[in-house]
């Protein structure tokens, strides 16, 4: 007699950043069964369909995938290309994750490769955030800038600043800027250790002037994105906050366990539109055009599949996406 | 005269009819586009506000088309409104385009325009009766567009096709156009009411509402501010905003002594949080969503221009009374370089955040009123 | 003990502070200025506030910080206009309730409101009103005004001698210069929070002094000049400090008696973004000028500004040596 299956519902979540995406499989319970990180590259498509293979691979035996959620900034395109029961903005998947983990949580500090973000929480309910604006000040990728030019791995930077006694303060918000005073310190002959300590100050200093201008930072407080992983950059912010700051065990991939909770919080009892892990097969690709049936000229992408248009978005009326005009784009 | 006027919200159509009936010949710019901004950027000086480069942009494509006149509103400060005129002069000869320059000042009094608008139709040969006749016609045409647009944001979080109500909009806008007098005008909102009801809805939608305030060319043009209105109208939120041309014009002229969400009253509404009117928008845009929490609008989004000097003493104080009055607030400064997926997730985590809060219930469910 | 009178040294300060000095002290308070002596500290006010406001608002966060355990009042006048056909940036108008809501436990703040275009808002009637909230005699006050605004007067005769810049810059009184040693001469105009403020400029105008040039500021040009650039202009400028950079700008551009014009401004004045194209068009026409516009911003540094100044007077100083051997 064949013995029979253990069947656990699993949801599915896909954070797709400018620099990473991430996946995460949860369980009824919202406990973590799997997770993966791995870099865009610029190809989300390409991230994304390599992600599920891998998640596929260390995807415990007997799950089976009950709901999709999607976030991050190629979240809609994602979304049709794995048939996503739930498409959200990352400050709500990253507020949701927090809260699932640390219920008290009242303010969240999310430092990512391309942006950042500041959550304030009160009672298990965002009231208010922040996101940087334009320019990189106060981002992951102003570390990463200066790594490559100090010939240090990104990785080890944690560990460099913690050795320093005596950060070394270094002005300028952006890259550009702060490069050029950085060379300057060095010049001046300060130690490695400090100068690092002294960017992870910066980037800190640059994260409270920008993001979180003007916002309440009660605690407990927790710090998430890829950028968490760098012990400087939290003594920094412990230092200049005089608080205790909370680096959760997923801290990397809480963009896609948040769009997994919301994909279980929307799945009660309804049927899921993910297309299986099949997706990571196809063919397909996106084209932009302009429609020009109006004044608005909009840009319209289209989403194909085995040389099929099978979806639209970007125009502003509508008659693409609800599929009043069709065909391959012109 | 071939007359040109900057691109702001529906006057074109006011000022289309009265143009068509009486005179004189307008030369609108095409619809402000990519390439109005890019114009606009690439001649204004960089620390200029997105207004400027939006209306310099419309000048040039105006220019192109054959105009040989620019009107345009200047004021006696605080607000870099009223310098335009010397600095788009300055750069639009320098590009090499010949034209003659009308500012209306608010130094002169209203009598001094009357008086001069006067003169002109005396050239033109237009009797009074015909001039007050394509006045009326011009302000009731705008006045119905502003309904239209009402209408729009009422319906557009009920629809149930996506982009429908922002294709009967265009469509309304288009008719009212082509009315040519009171009684084609009549027949024209008929129909309007007539394609909204139409709309698929679902009625068991309640939408969140939210204001949209700020500073006036921002909340006014669609193009300026990304299309905000009709972005949250697809998400599901009903908005309205705080400034219409019509209300600024019955502002100017001192005939909104009664109505309950003028400017007036916005500005008095904000006098616990800014003693004094600096003027421009500033004082209102802290006072209406004051005002606009009794009709129960649970948020408030403001505009302004990036570097805008008035918005950004608005946008400070705004902070106390969004925690006085438990309004969140969400600002946005626009200039050319802000993206649209920047707006994208910010809306759309600000619109989470308000139906959050409205489904523990820390929302009071104030039905709606309208001031039309 | 008197009580103390905080002022934040910022903004208006660099033009009405012997006027708000002397009414303050003739009424028997202490009169402490901020001093933060590091511009970290002035920094640290960046943090209450937003993008969209200019480097000198956001510096009033700064001061007003370093003030706030030092005093029982701050004042932070609410100056509007201080003549019948001009007003200020509007910005100033709204600060003290930008510091207000913005920073926690500050003293009382004294915000005397003064808009000469309307009645019953001049100078006079709003700082005696701030007076007999202090709980003093309005016959007092009155006294204390009239003195006031002398050592305004005086003050600005004295920088139309141009004897004194201001009290940090350093003060190198005209007699002795003698035209050999100095001898290109730099006019720079600007908001006055622009021009002395040495944390916002880095130091610039020492900076060109110290190269042997002779500043010459807007201060040094009587009204009666600048009216009468303004009217040959043909458009009458609103903004009180935008009207006096633009006429002084255009008197020494036609006077043909300065070597280099340098424009200070920073990043988001909405004055400089319409007076700054004005006057650079004006130059470009004349077409024998040089000039430089420096914007301010956060990202500024030191070396920045040093770069700038120092490029700018080695051009007018080999521009100079190149026409004396043509001659």
């Amino acid at each position: 007699m064949e013995k029979r299956r253990r069947q656990i519902k699993g949801y599915l979540g896909i954070d797709v950043g400018s620099v990473s995406t991430d996946l995460a499989v949860i369980d009824q319970e919202g406990k973590v069964l799997c997770h993966q990180y791995l870099l865009t590259h610029g190809q989300p498509i390409l991230a994304v369909q390599r992600g599920l293979k891998e998640i596929q691979a260390c995807l415990p035996e007997g799950v089976e995938i009950c709901g999709v959620g999607t976030t991050g900034s190629a979240r809609q395109l994602t979304g049709i290309l794995v048939g996503a029961d739930v498409v959200k903005n990352e400050i709500t998947a990253h507020a949701i994750a927090s809260i699932h983990f640390y219920p008290e949580v009242r303010t969240v500090l999310e430092i990512g490769g391309q942006d950042s973000k500041i959550i304030i929480i009160r009672d298990g309910l965002v009231v208010d955030f922040g996101m940087n604006t334009v320019c990189a000040a106060g981002t992951g990728s102003f570390l990463d800038q200066q790594a490559l030019r100090l010939n240090v791995p990104i990785e080890a930077f944690g560990e460099y600043a913690l050795r320093s006694e005596s950060p070394v303060r270094i002005a300028g918000r952006c890259t550009v800027f702060a490069e050029s005073d950085m060379i300057h310190k060095q010049q001046m002959g300060c130690h490695l250790n400090d100068i690092i300590a002294g960017l992870c100050e910066a980037l800190v200093r640059n994260y409270l002037n920008n993001v979180a201008k003007g916002k309440e930072i009660r605690s407990p407080i927790i710090f998430q994105g890829g950028v968490a992983a760098n012990q400087g950059i939290r003594k920094a912010f412990e230092r200049e906050l005089g608080e205790e700051i909370l680096v959760p065990k997923y801290y990397h991939v809480m963009g896609a366990i948040g769009a997994a909770l919301l994909a279980k919080e929307k799945m009660d009892g309804v049927e899921t539109q993910f297309k299986g892990f099949g997706v990571s097969e196809i063919k397909c690709r996106t084209v932009n055009f302009i429609c020009k049936d109006c004044e608005n000229h909009c840009e319209v992408v289209e989403f194909i599949v085995e040389e099929k248009p099978i979806s639209y978005w970007g125009d502003r009326c509508g008659k693409w996406e609800s599929g009043i005009k069709k065909g391959i784009s012109p | 005269m071939k007359l040109a006027v900057p691109h702001i919200g529906n006057l074109n159509i006011m000022l289309g009819a009265i143009g068509r009936l009486i005179g004189p010949e307008f030369v609108f710019p095409p619809k402000t586009s990519q390439r109005t901004l890019f114009l606009g950027i690439k001649y204004s000086p960089s620390s200029t506000c997105l207004p400027f480069k939006f209306i310099l942009g419309n000048f040039i494509e105006a220019l192109e088309r054959g105009a040989d006149t620019i009107a345009m509103i200047s004021d006696h400060g605080p607000c870099r409104v009223g310098m335009y005129d010397v600095v788009m002069q300055q750069i639009l000869k320098d590009i090499g385009f010949n034209f003659t320059w009308i500012s209306m000042d608010d130094t002169r009094l209203w009598s001094h325009y009357v008086q001069r608008f006067n003169k002109e139709r005396k050239k033109w040969g237009v009797s009074l009766l015909k001039t007050l006749r394509a006045l009326h016609l011009g302000w009731r045409k705008l006045r119905i567009c502003e309904k239209i647009e009402r209408l729009a944001h009422r319906v557009r979080p009920l629809e149930i096709e996506r982009g429908e109500t922002t294709r009967v909009e265009l469509q309304c806008f288009r008719l009212i156009d082509e009315a040519e007098n009171l009684k084609q005008l009549q027949k024209a909102w008929d129909e309007s009411v007539h394609l909204f009801d139409r709309i698929k809805k679902d009625f068991n939608r309640r939408p969140i509402k939210v204001l949209v305030t700020g500073e006036s060319y921002m909340v006014i043009n669609p193009h300026a501010n990304q299309e905000i209105e009709r972005k949250l109208g697809e998400m599901g939120v009903e908005v309205t905003r705080t400034v219409w041309i019509t209300q600024k014009i019955s502002h100017a002229i001192g005939l909104d002594l009664f109505h309950p969400r003028s400017k007036r009253s916005a500005i008095k509404a904000s006098k616990p949080y800014l003693k004094y009117n600096l003027g421009g928008e500033c004082n209102s845009s802290i006072g209406y969503p004051i005002l606009y929490k009794k009709d129960g609008y649970e948020a408030a989004i403001q505009l302004l221009p990036l570097g805008c000097m008035l918005e950004a003493v608005a946008r400070n104080i705004l902070v106390k009374v969004s925690r006085e009055y438990d309004i969140p607030i969400l600002t946005f400064s626009l200039d050319e370089n802000l993206s649209e997926t920047m707006v994208m997730t910010r809306l759309s985590a600000f619109v989470d955040l308000l139906e959050r809060r409205r489904d523990r219930g820390n929302v009071s469910n104030t039905p709606t009123r309208f001031h039309l | 003990m008197a009580l103390r009178i905080g002022i934040p040294k910022v903004l208006l300060y660099y033009r009405y502070f012997p006027l708000w000095r002397t009414f303050f002290e003739e009424l028997g308070f202490d009169v402490i200025v901020s001093n933060p002596g590091h511009r970290d500290l002035v920094e640290e006010g960046f943090r209450y506030v937003d993008d969209d406001n200019c480097i000198p608002i956001k510096m009033a966060f700064g001061h007003a910080l370093t003030l706030r355990d030092q005093v029982d009042f701050l004042f932070v006048p609410r100056l509007l206009s201080l003549e019948k056909n001009s007003c200020f940036c509007p910005r100033t108008g709204g600060l003290p309730e930008m510091l207000k809501y913005s920073i926690p436990n500050l003293p009382p703040l004294l915000d005397p409101f003064v808009d000469e275009r309307h009645r019953g808002s001049g100078l006079s009637s709003s700082f005696l009103e701030m007076a007999k909230r202090l709980g003093i005699r309005s016959k007092e006050a009155k006294e204390s005004l009239k003195k006031a605004i002398s050592a305004y007067h005086e003050f600005r005769e004295k920088s139309r001698r141009g004897d004194v810049h201001h009290e940090h810059i350093s003060v190198r009184k005209k007699e002795k210069v003698s035209q050999e040693v100095f001898e290109n001469k730099i006019a720079v105009v600007g908001h006055p929070y622009c021009l002395y403020d040495p944390f916002f400029n880095f130091n610039a105008l020492r900076l060109i002094e110290d190269s042997k040039a002779i500043v010459l500021t807007q201060e040094m040009v009587s009204p009666e000049k600048i009216d009468l650039e303004i009217e040959r202009l043909g458009k009458d400028i609103y903004w009180t400090f935008g009207r006096e950079i633009l006429g002084a700008g255009l008197h020494y551009l036609h006077s043909n008696q300065i070597d280099g014009l340098i424009y200070l401004t920073c990043f988001s004045c909405g004055v400089d973004s319409m007076i700054e194209p004005l006057l650079s068009h004006k130059v470009k026409e004349g077409g024998n000028t040089l000039y430089l516009c420096i914007m301010v911003d956060e990202h500024t540094g030191a070396g920045g500004m040093t770069t700038r100044l120092e490029a700018f007077l080695e051009t007018v100083e080999r521009r100079k040596r190149f026409h004396r051997m043509q001659k």
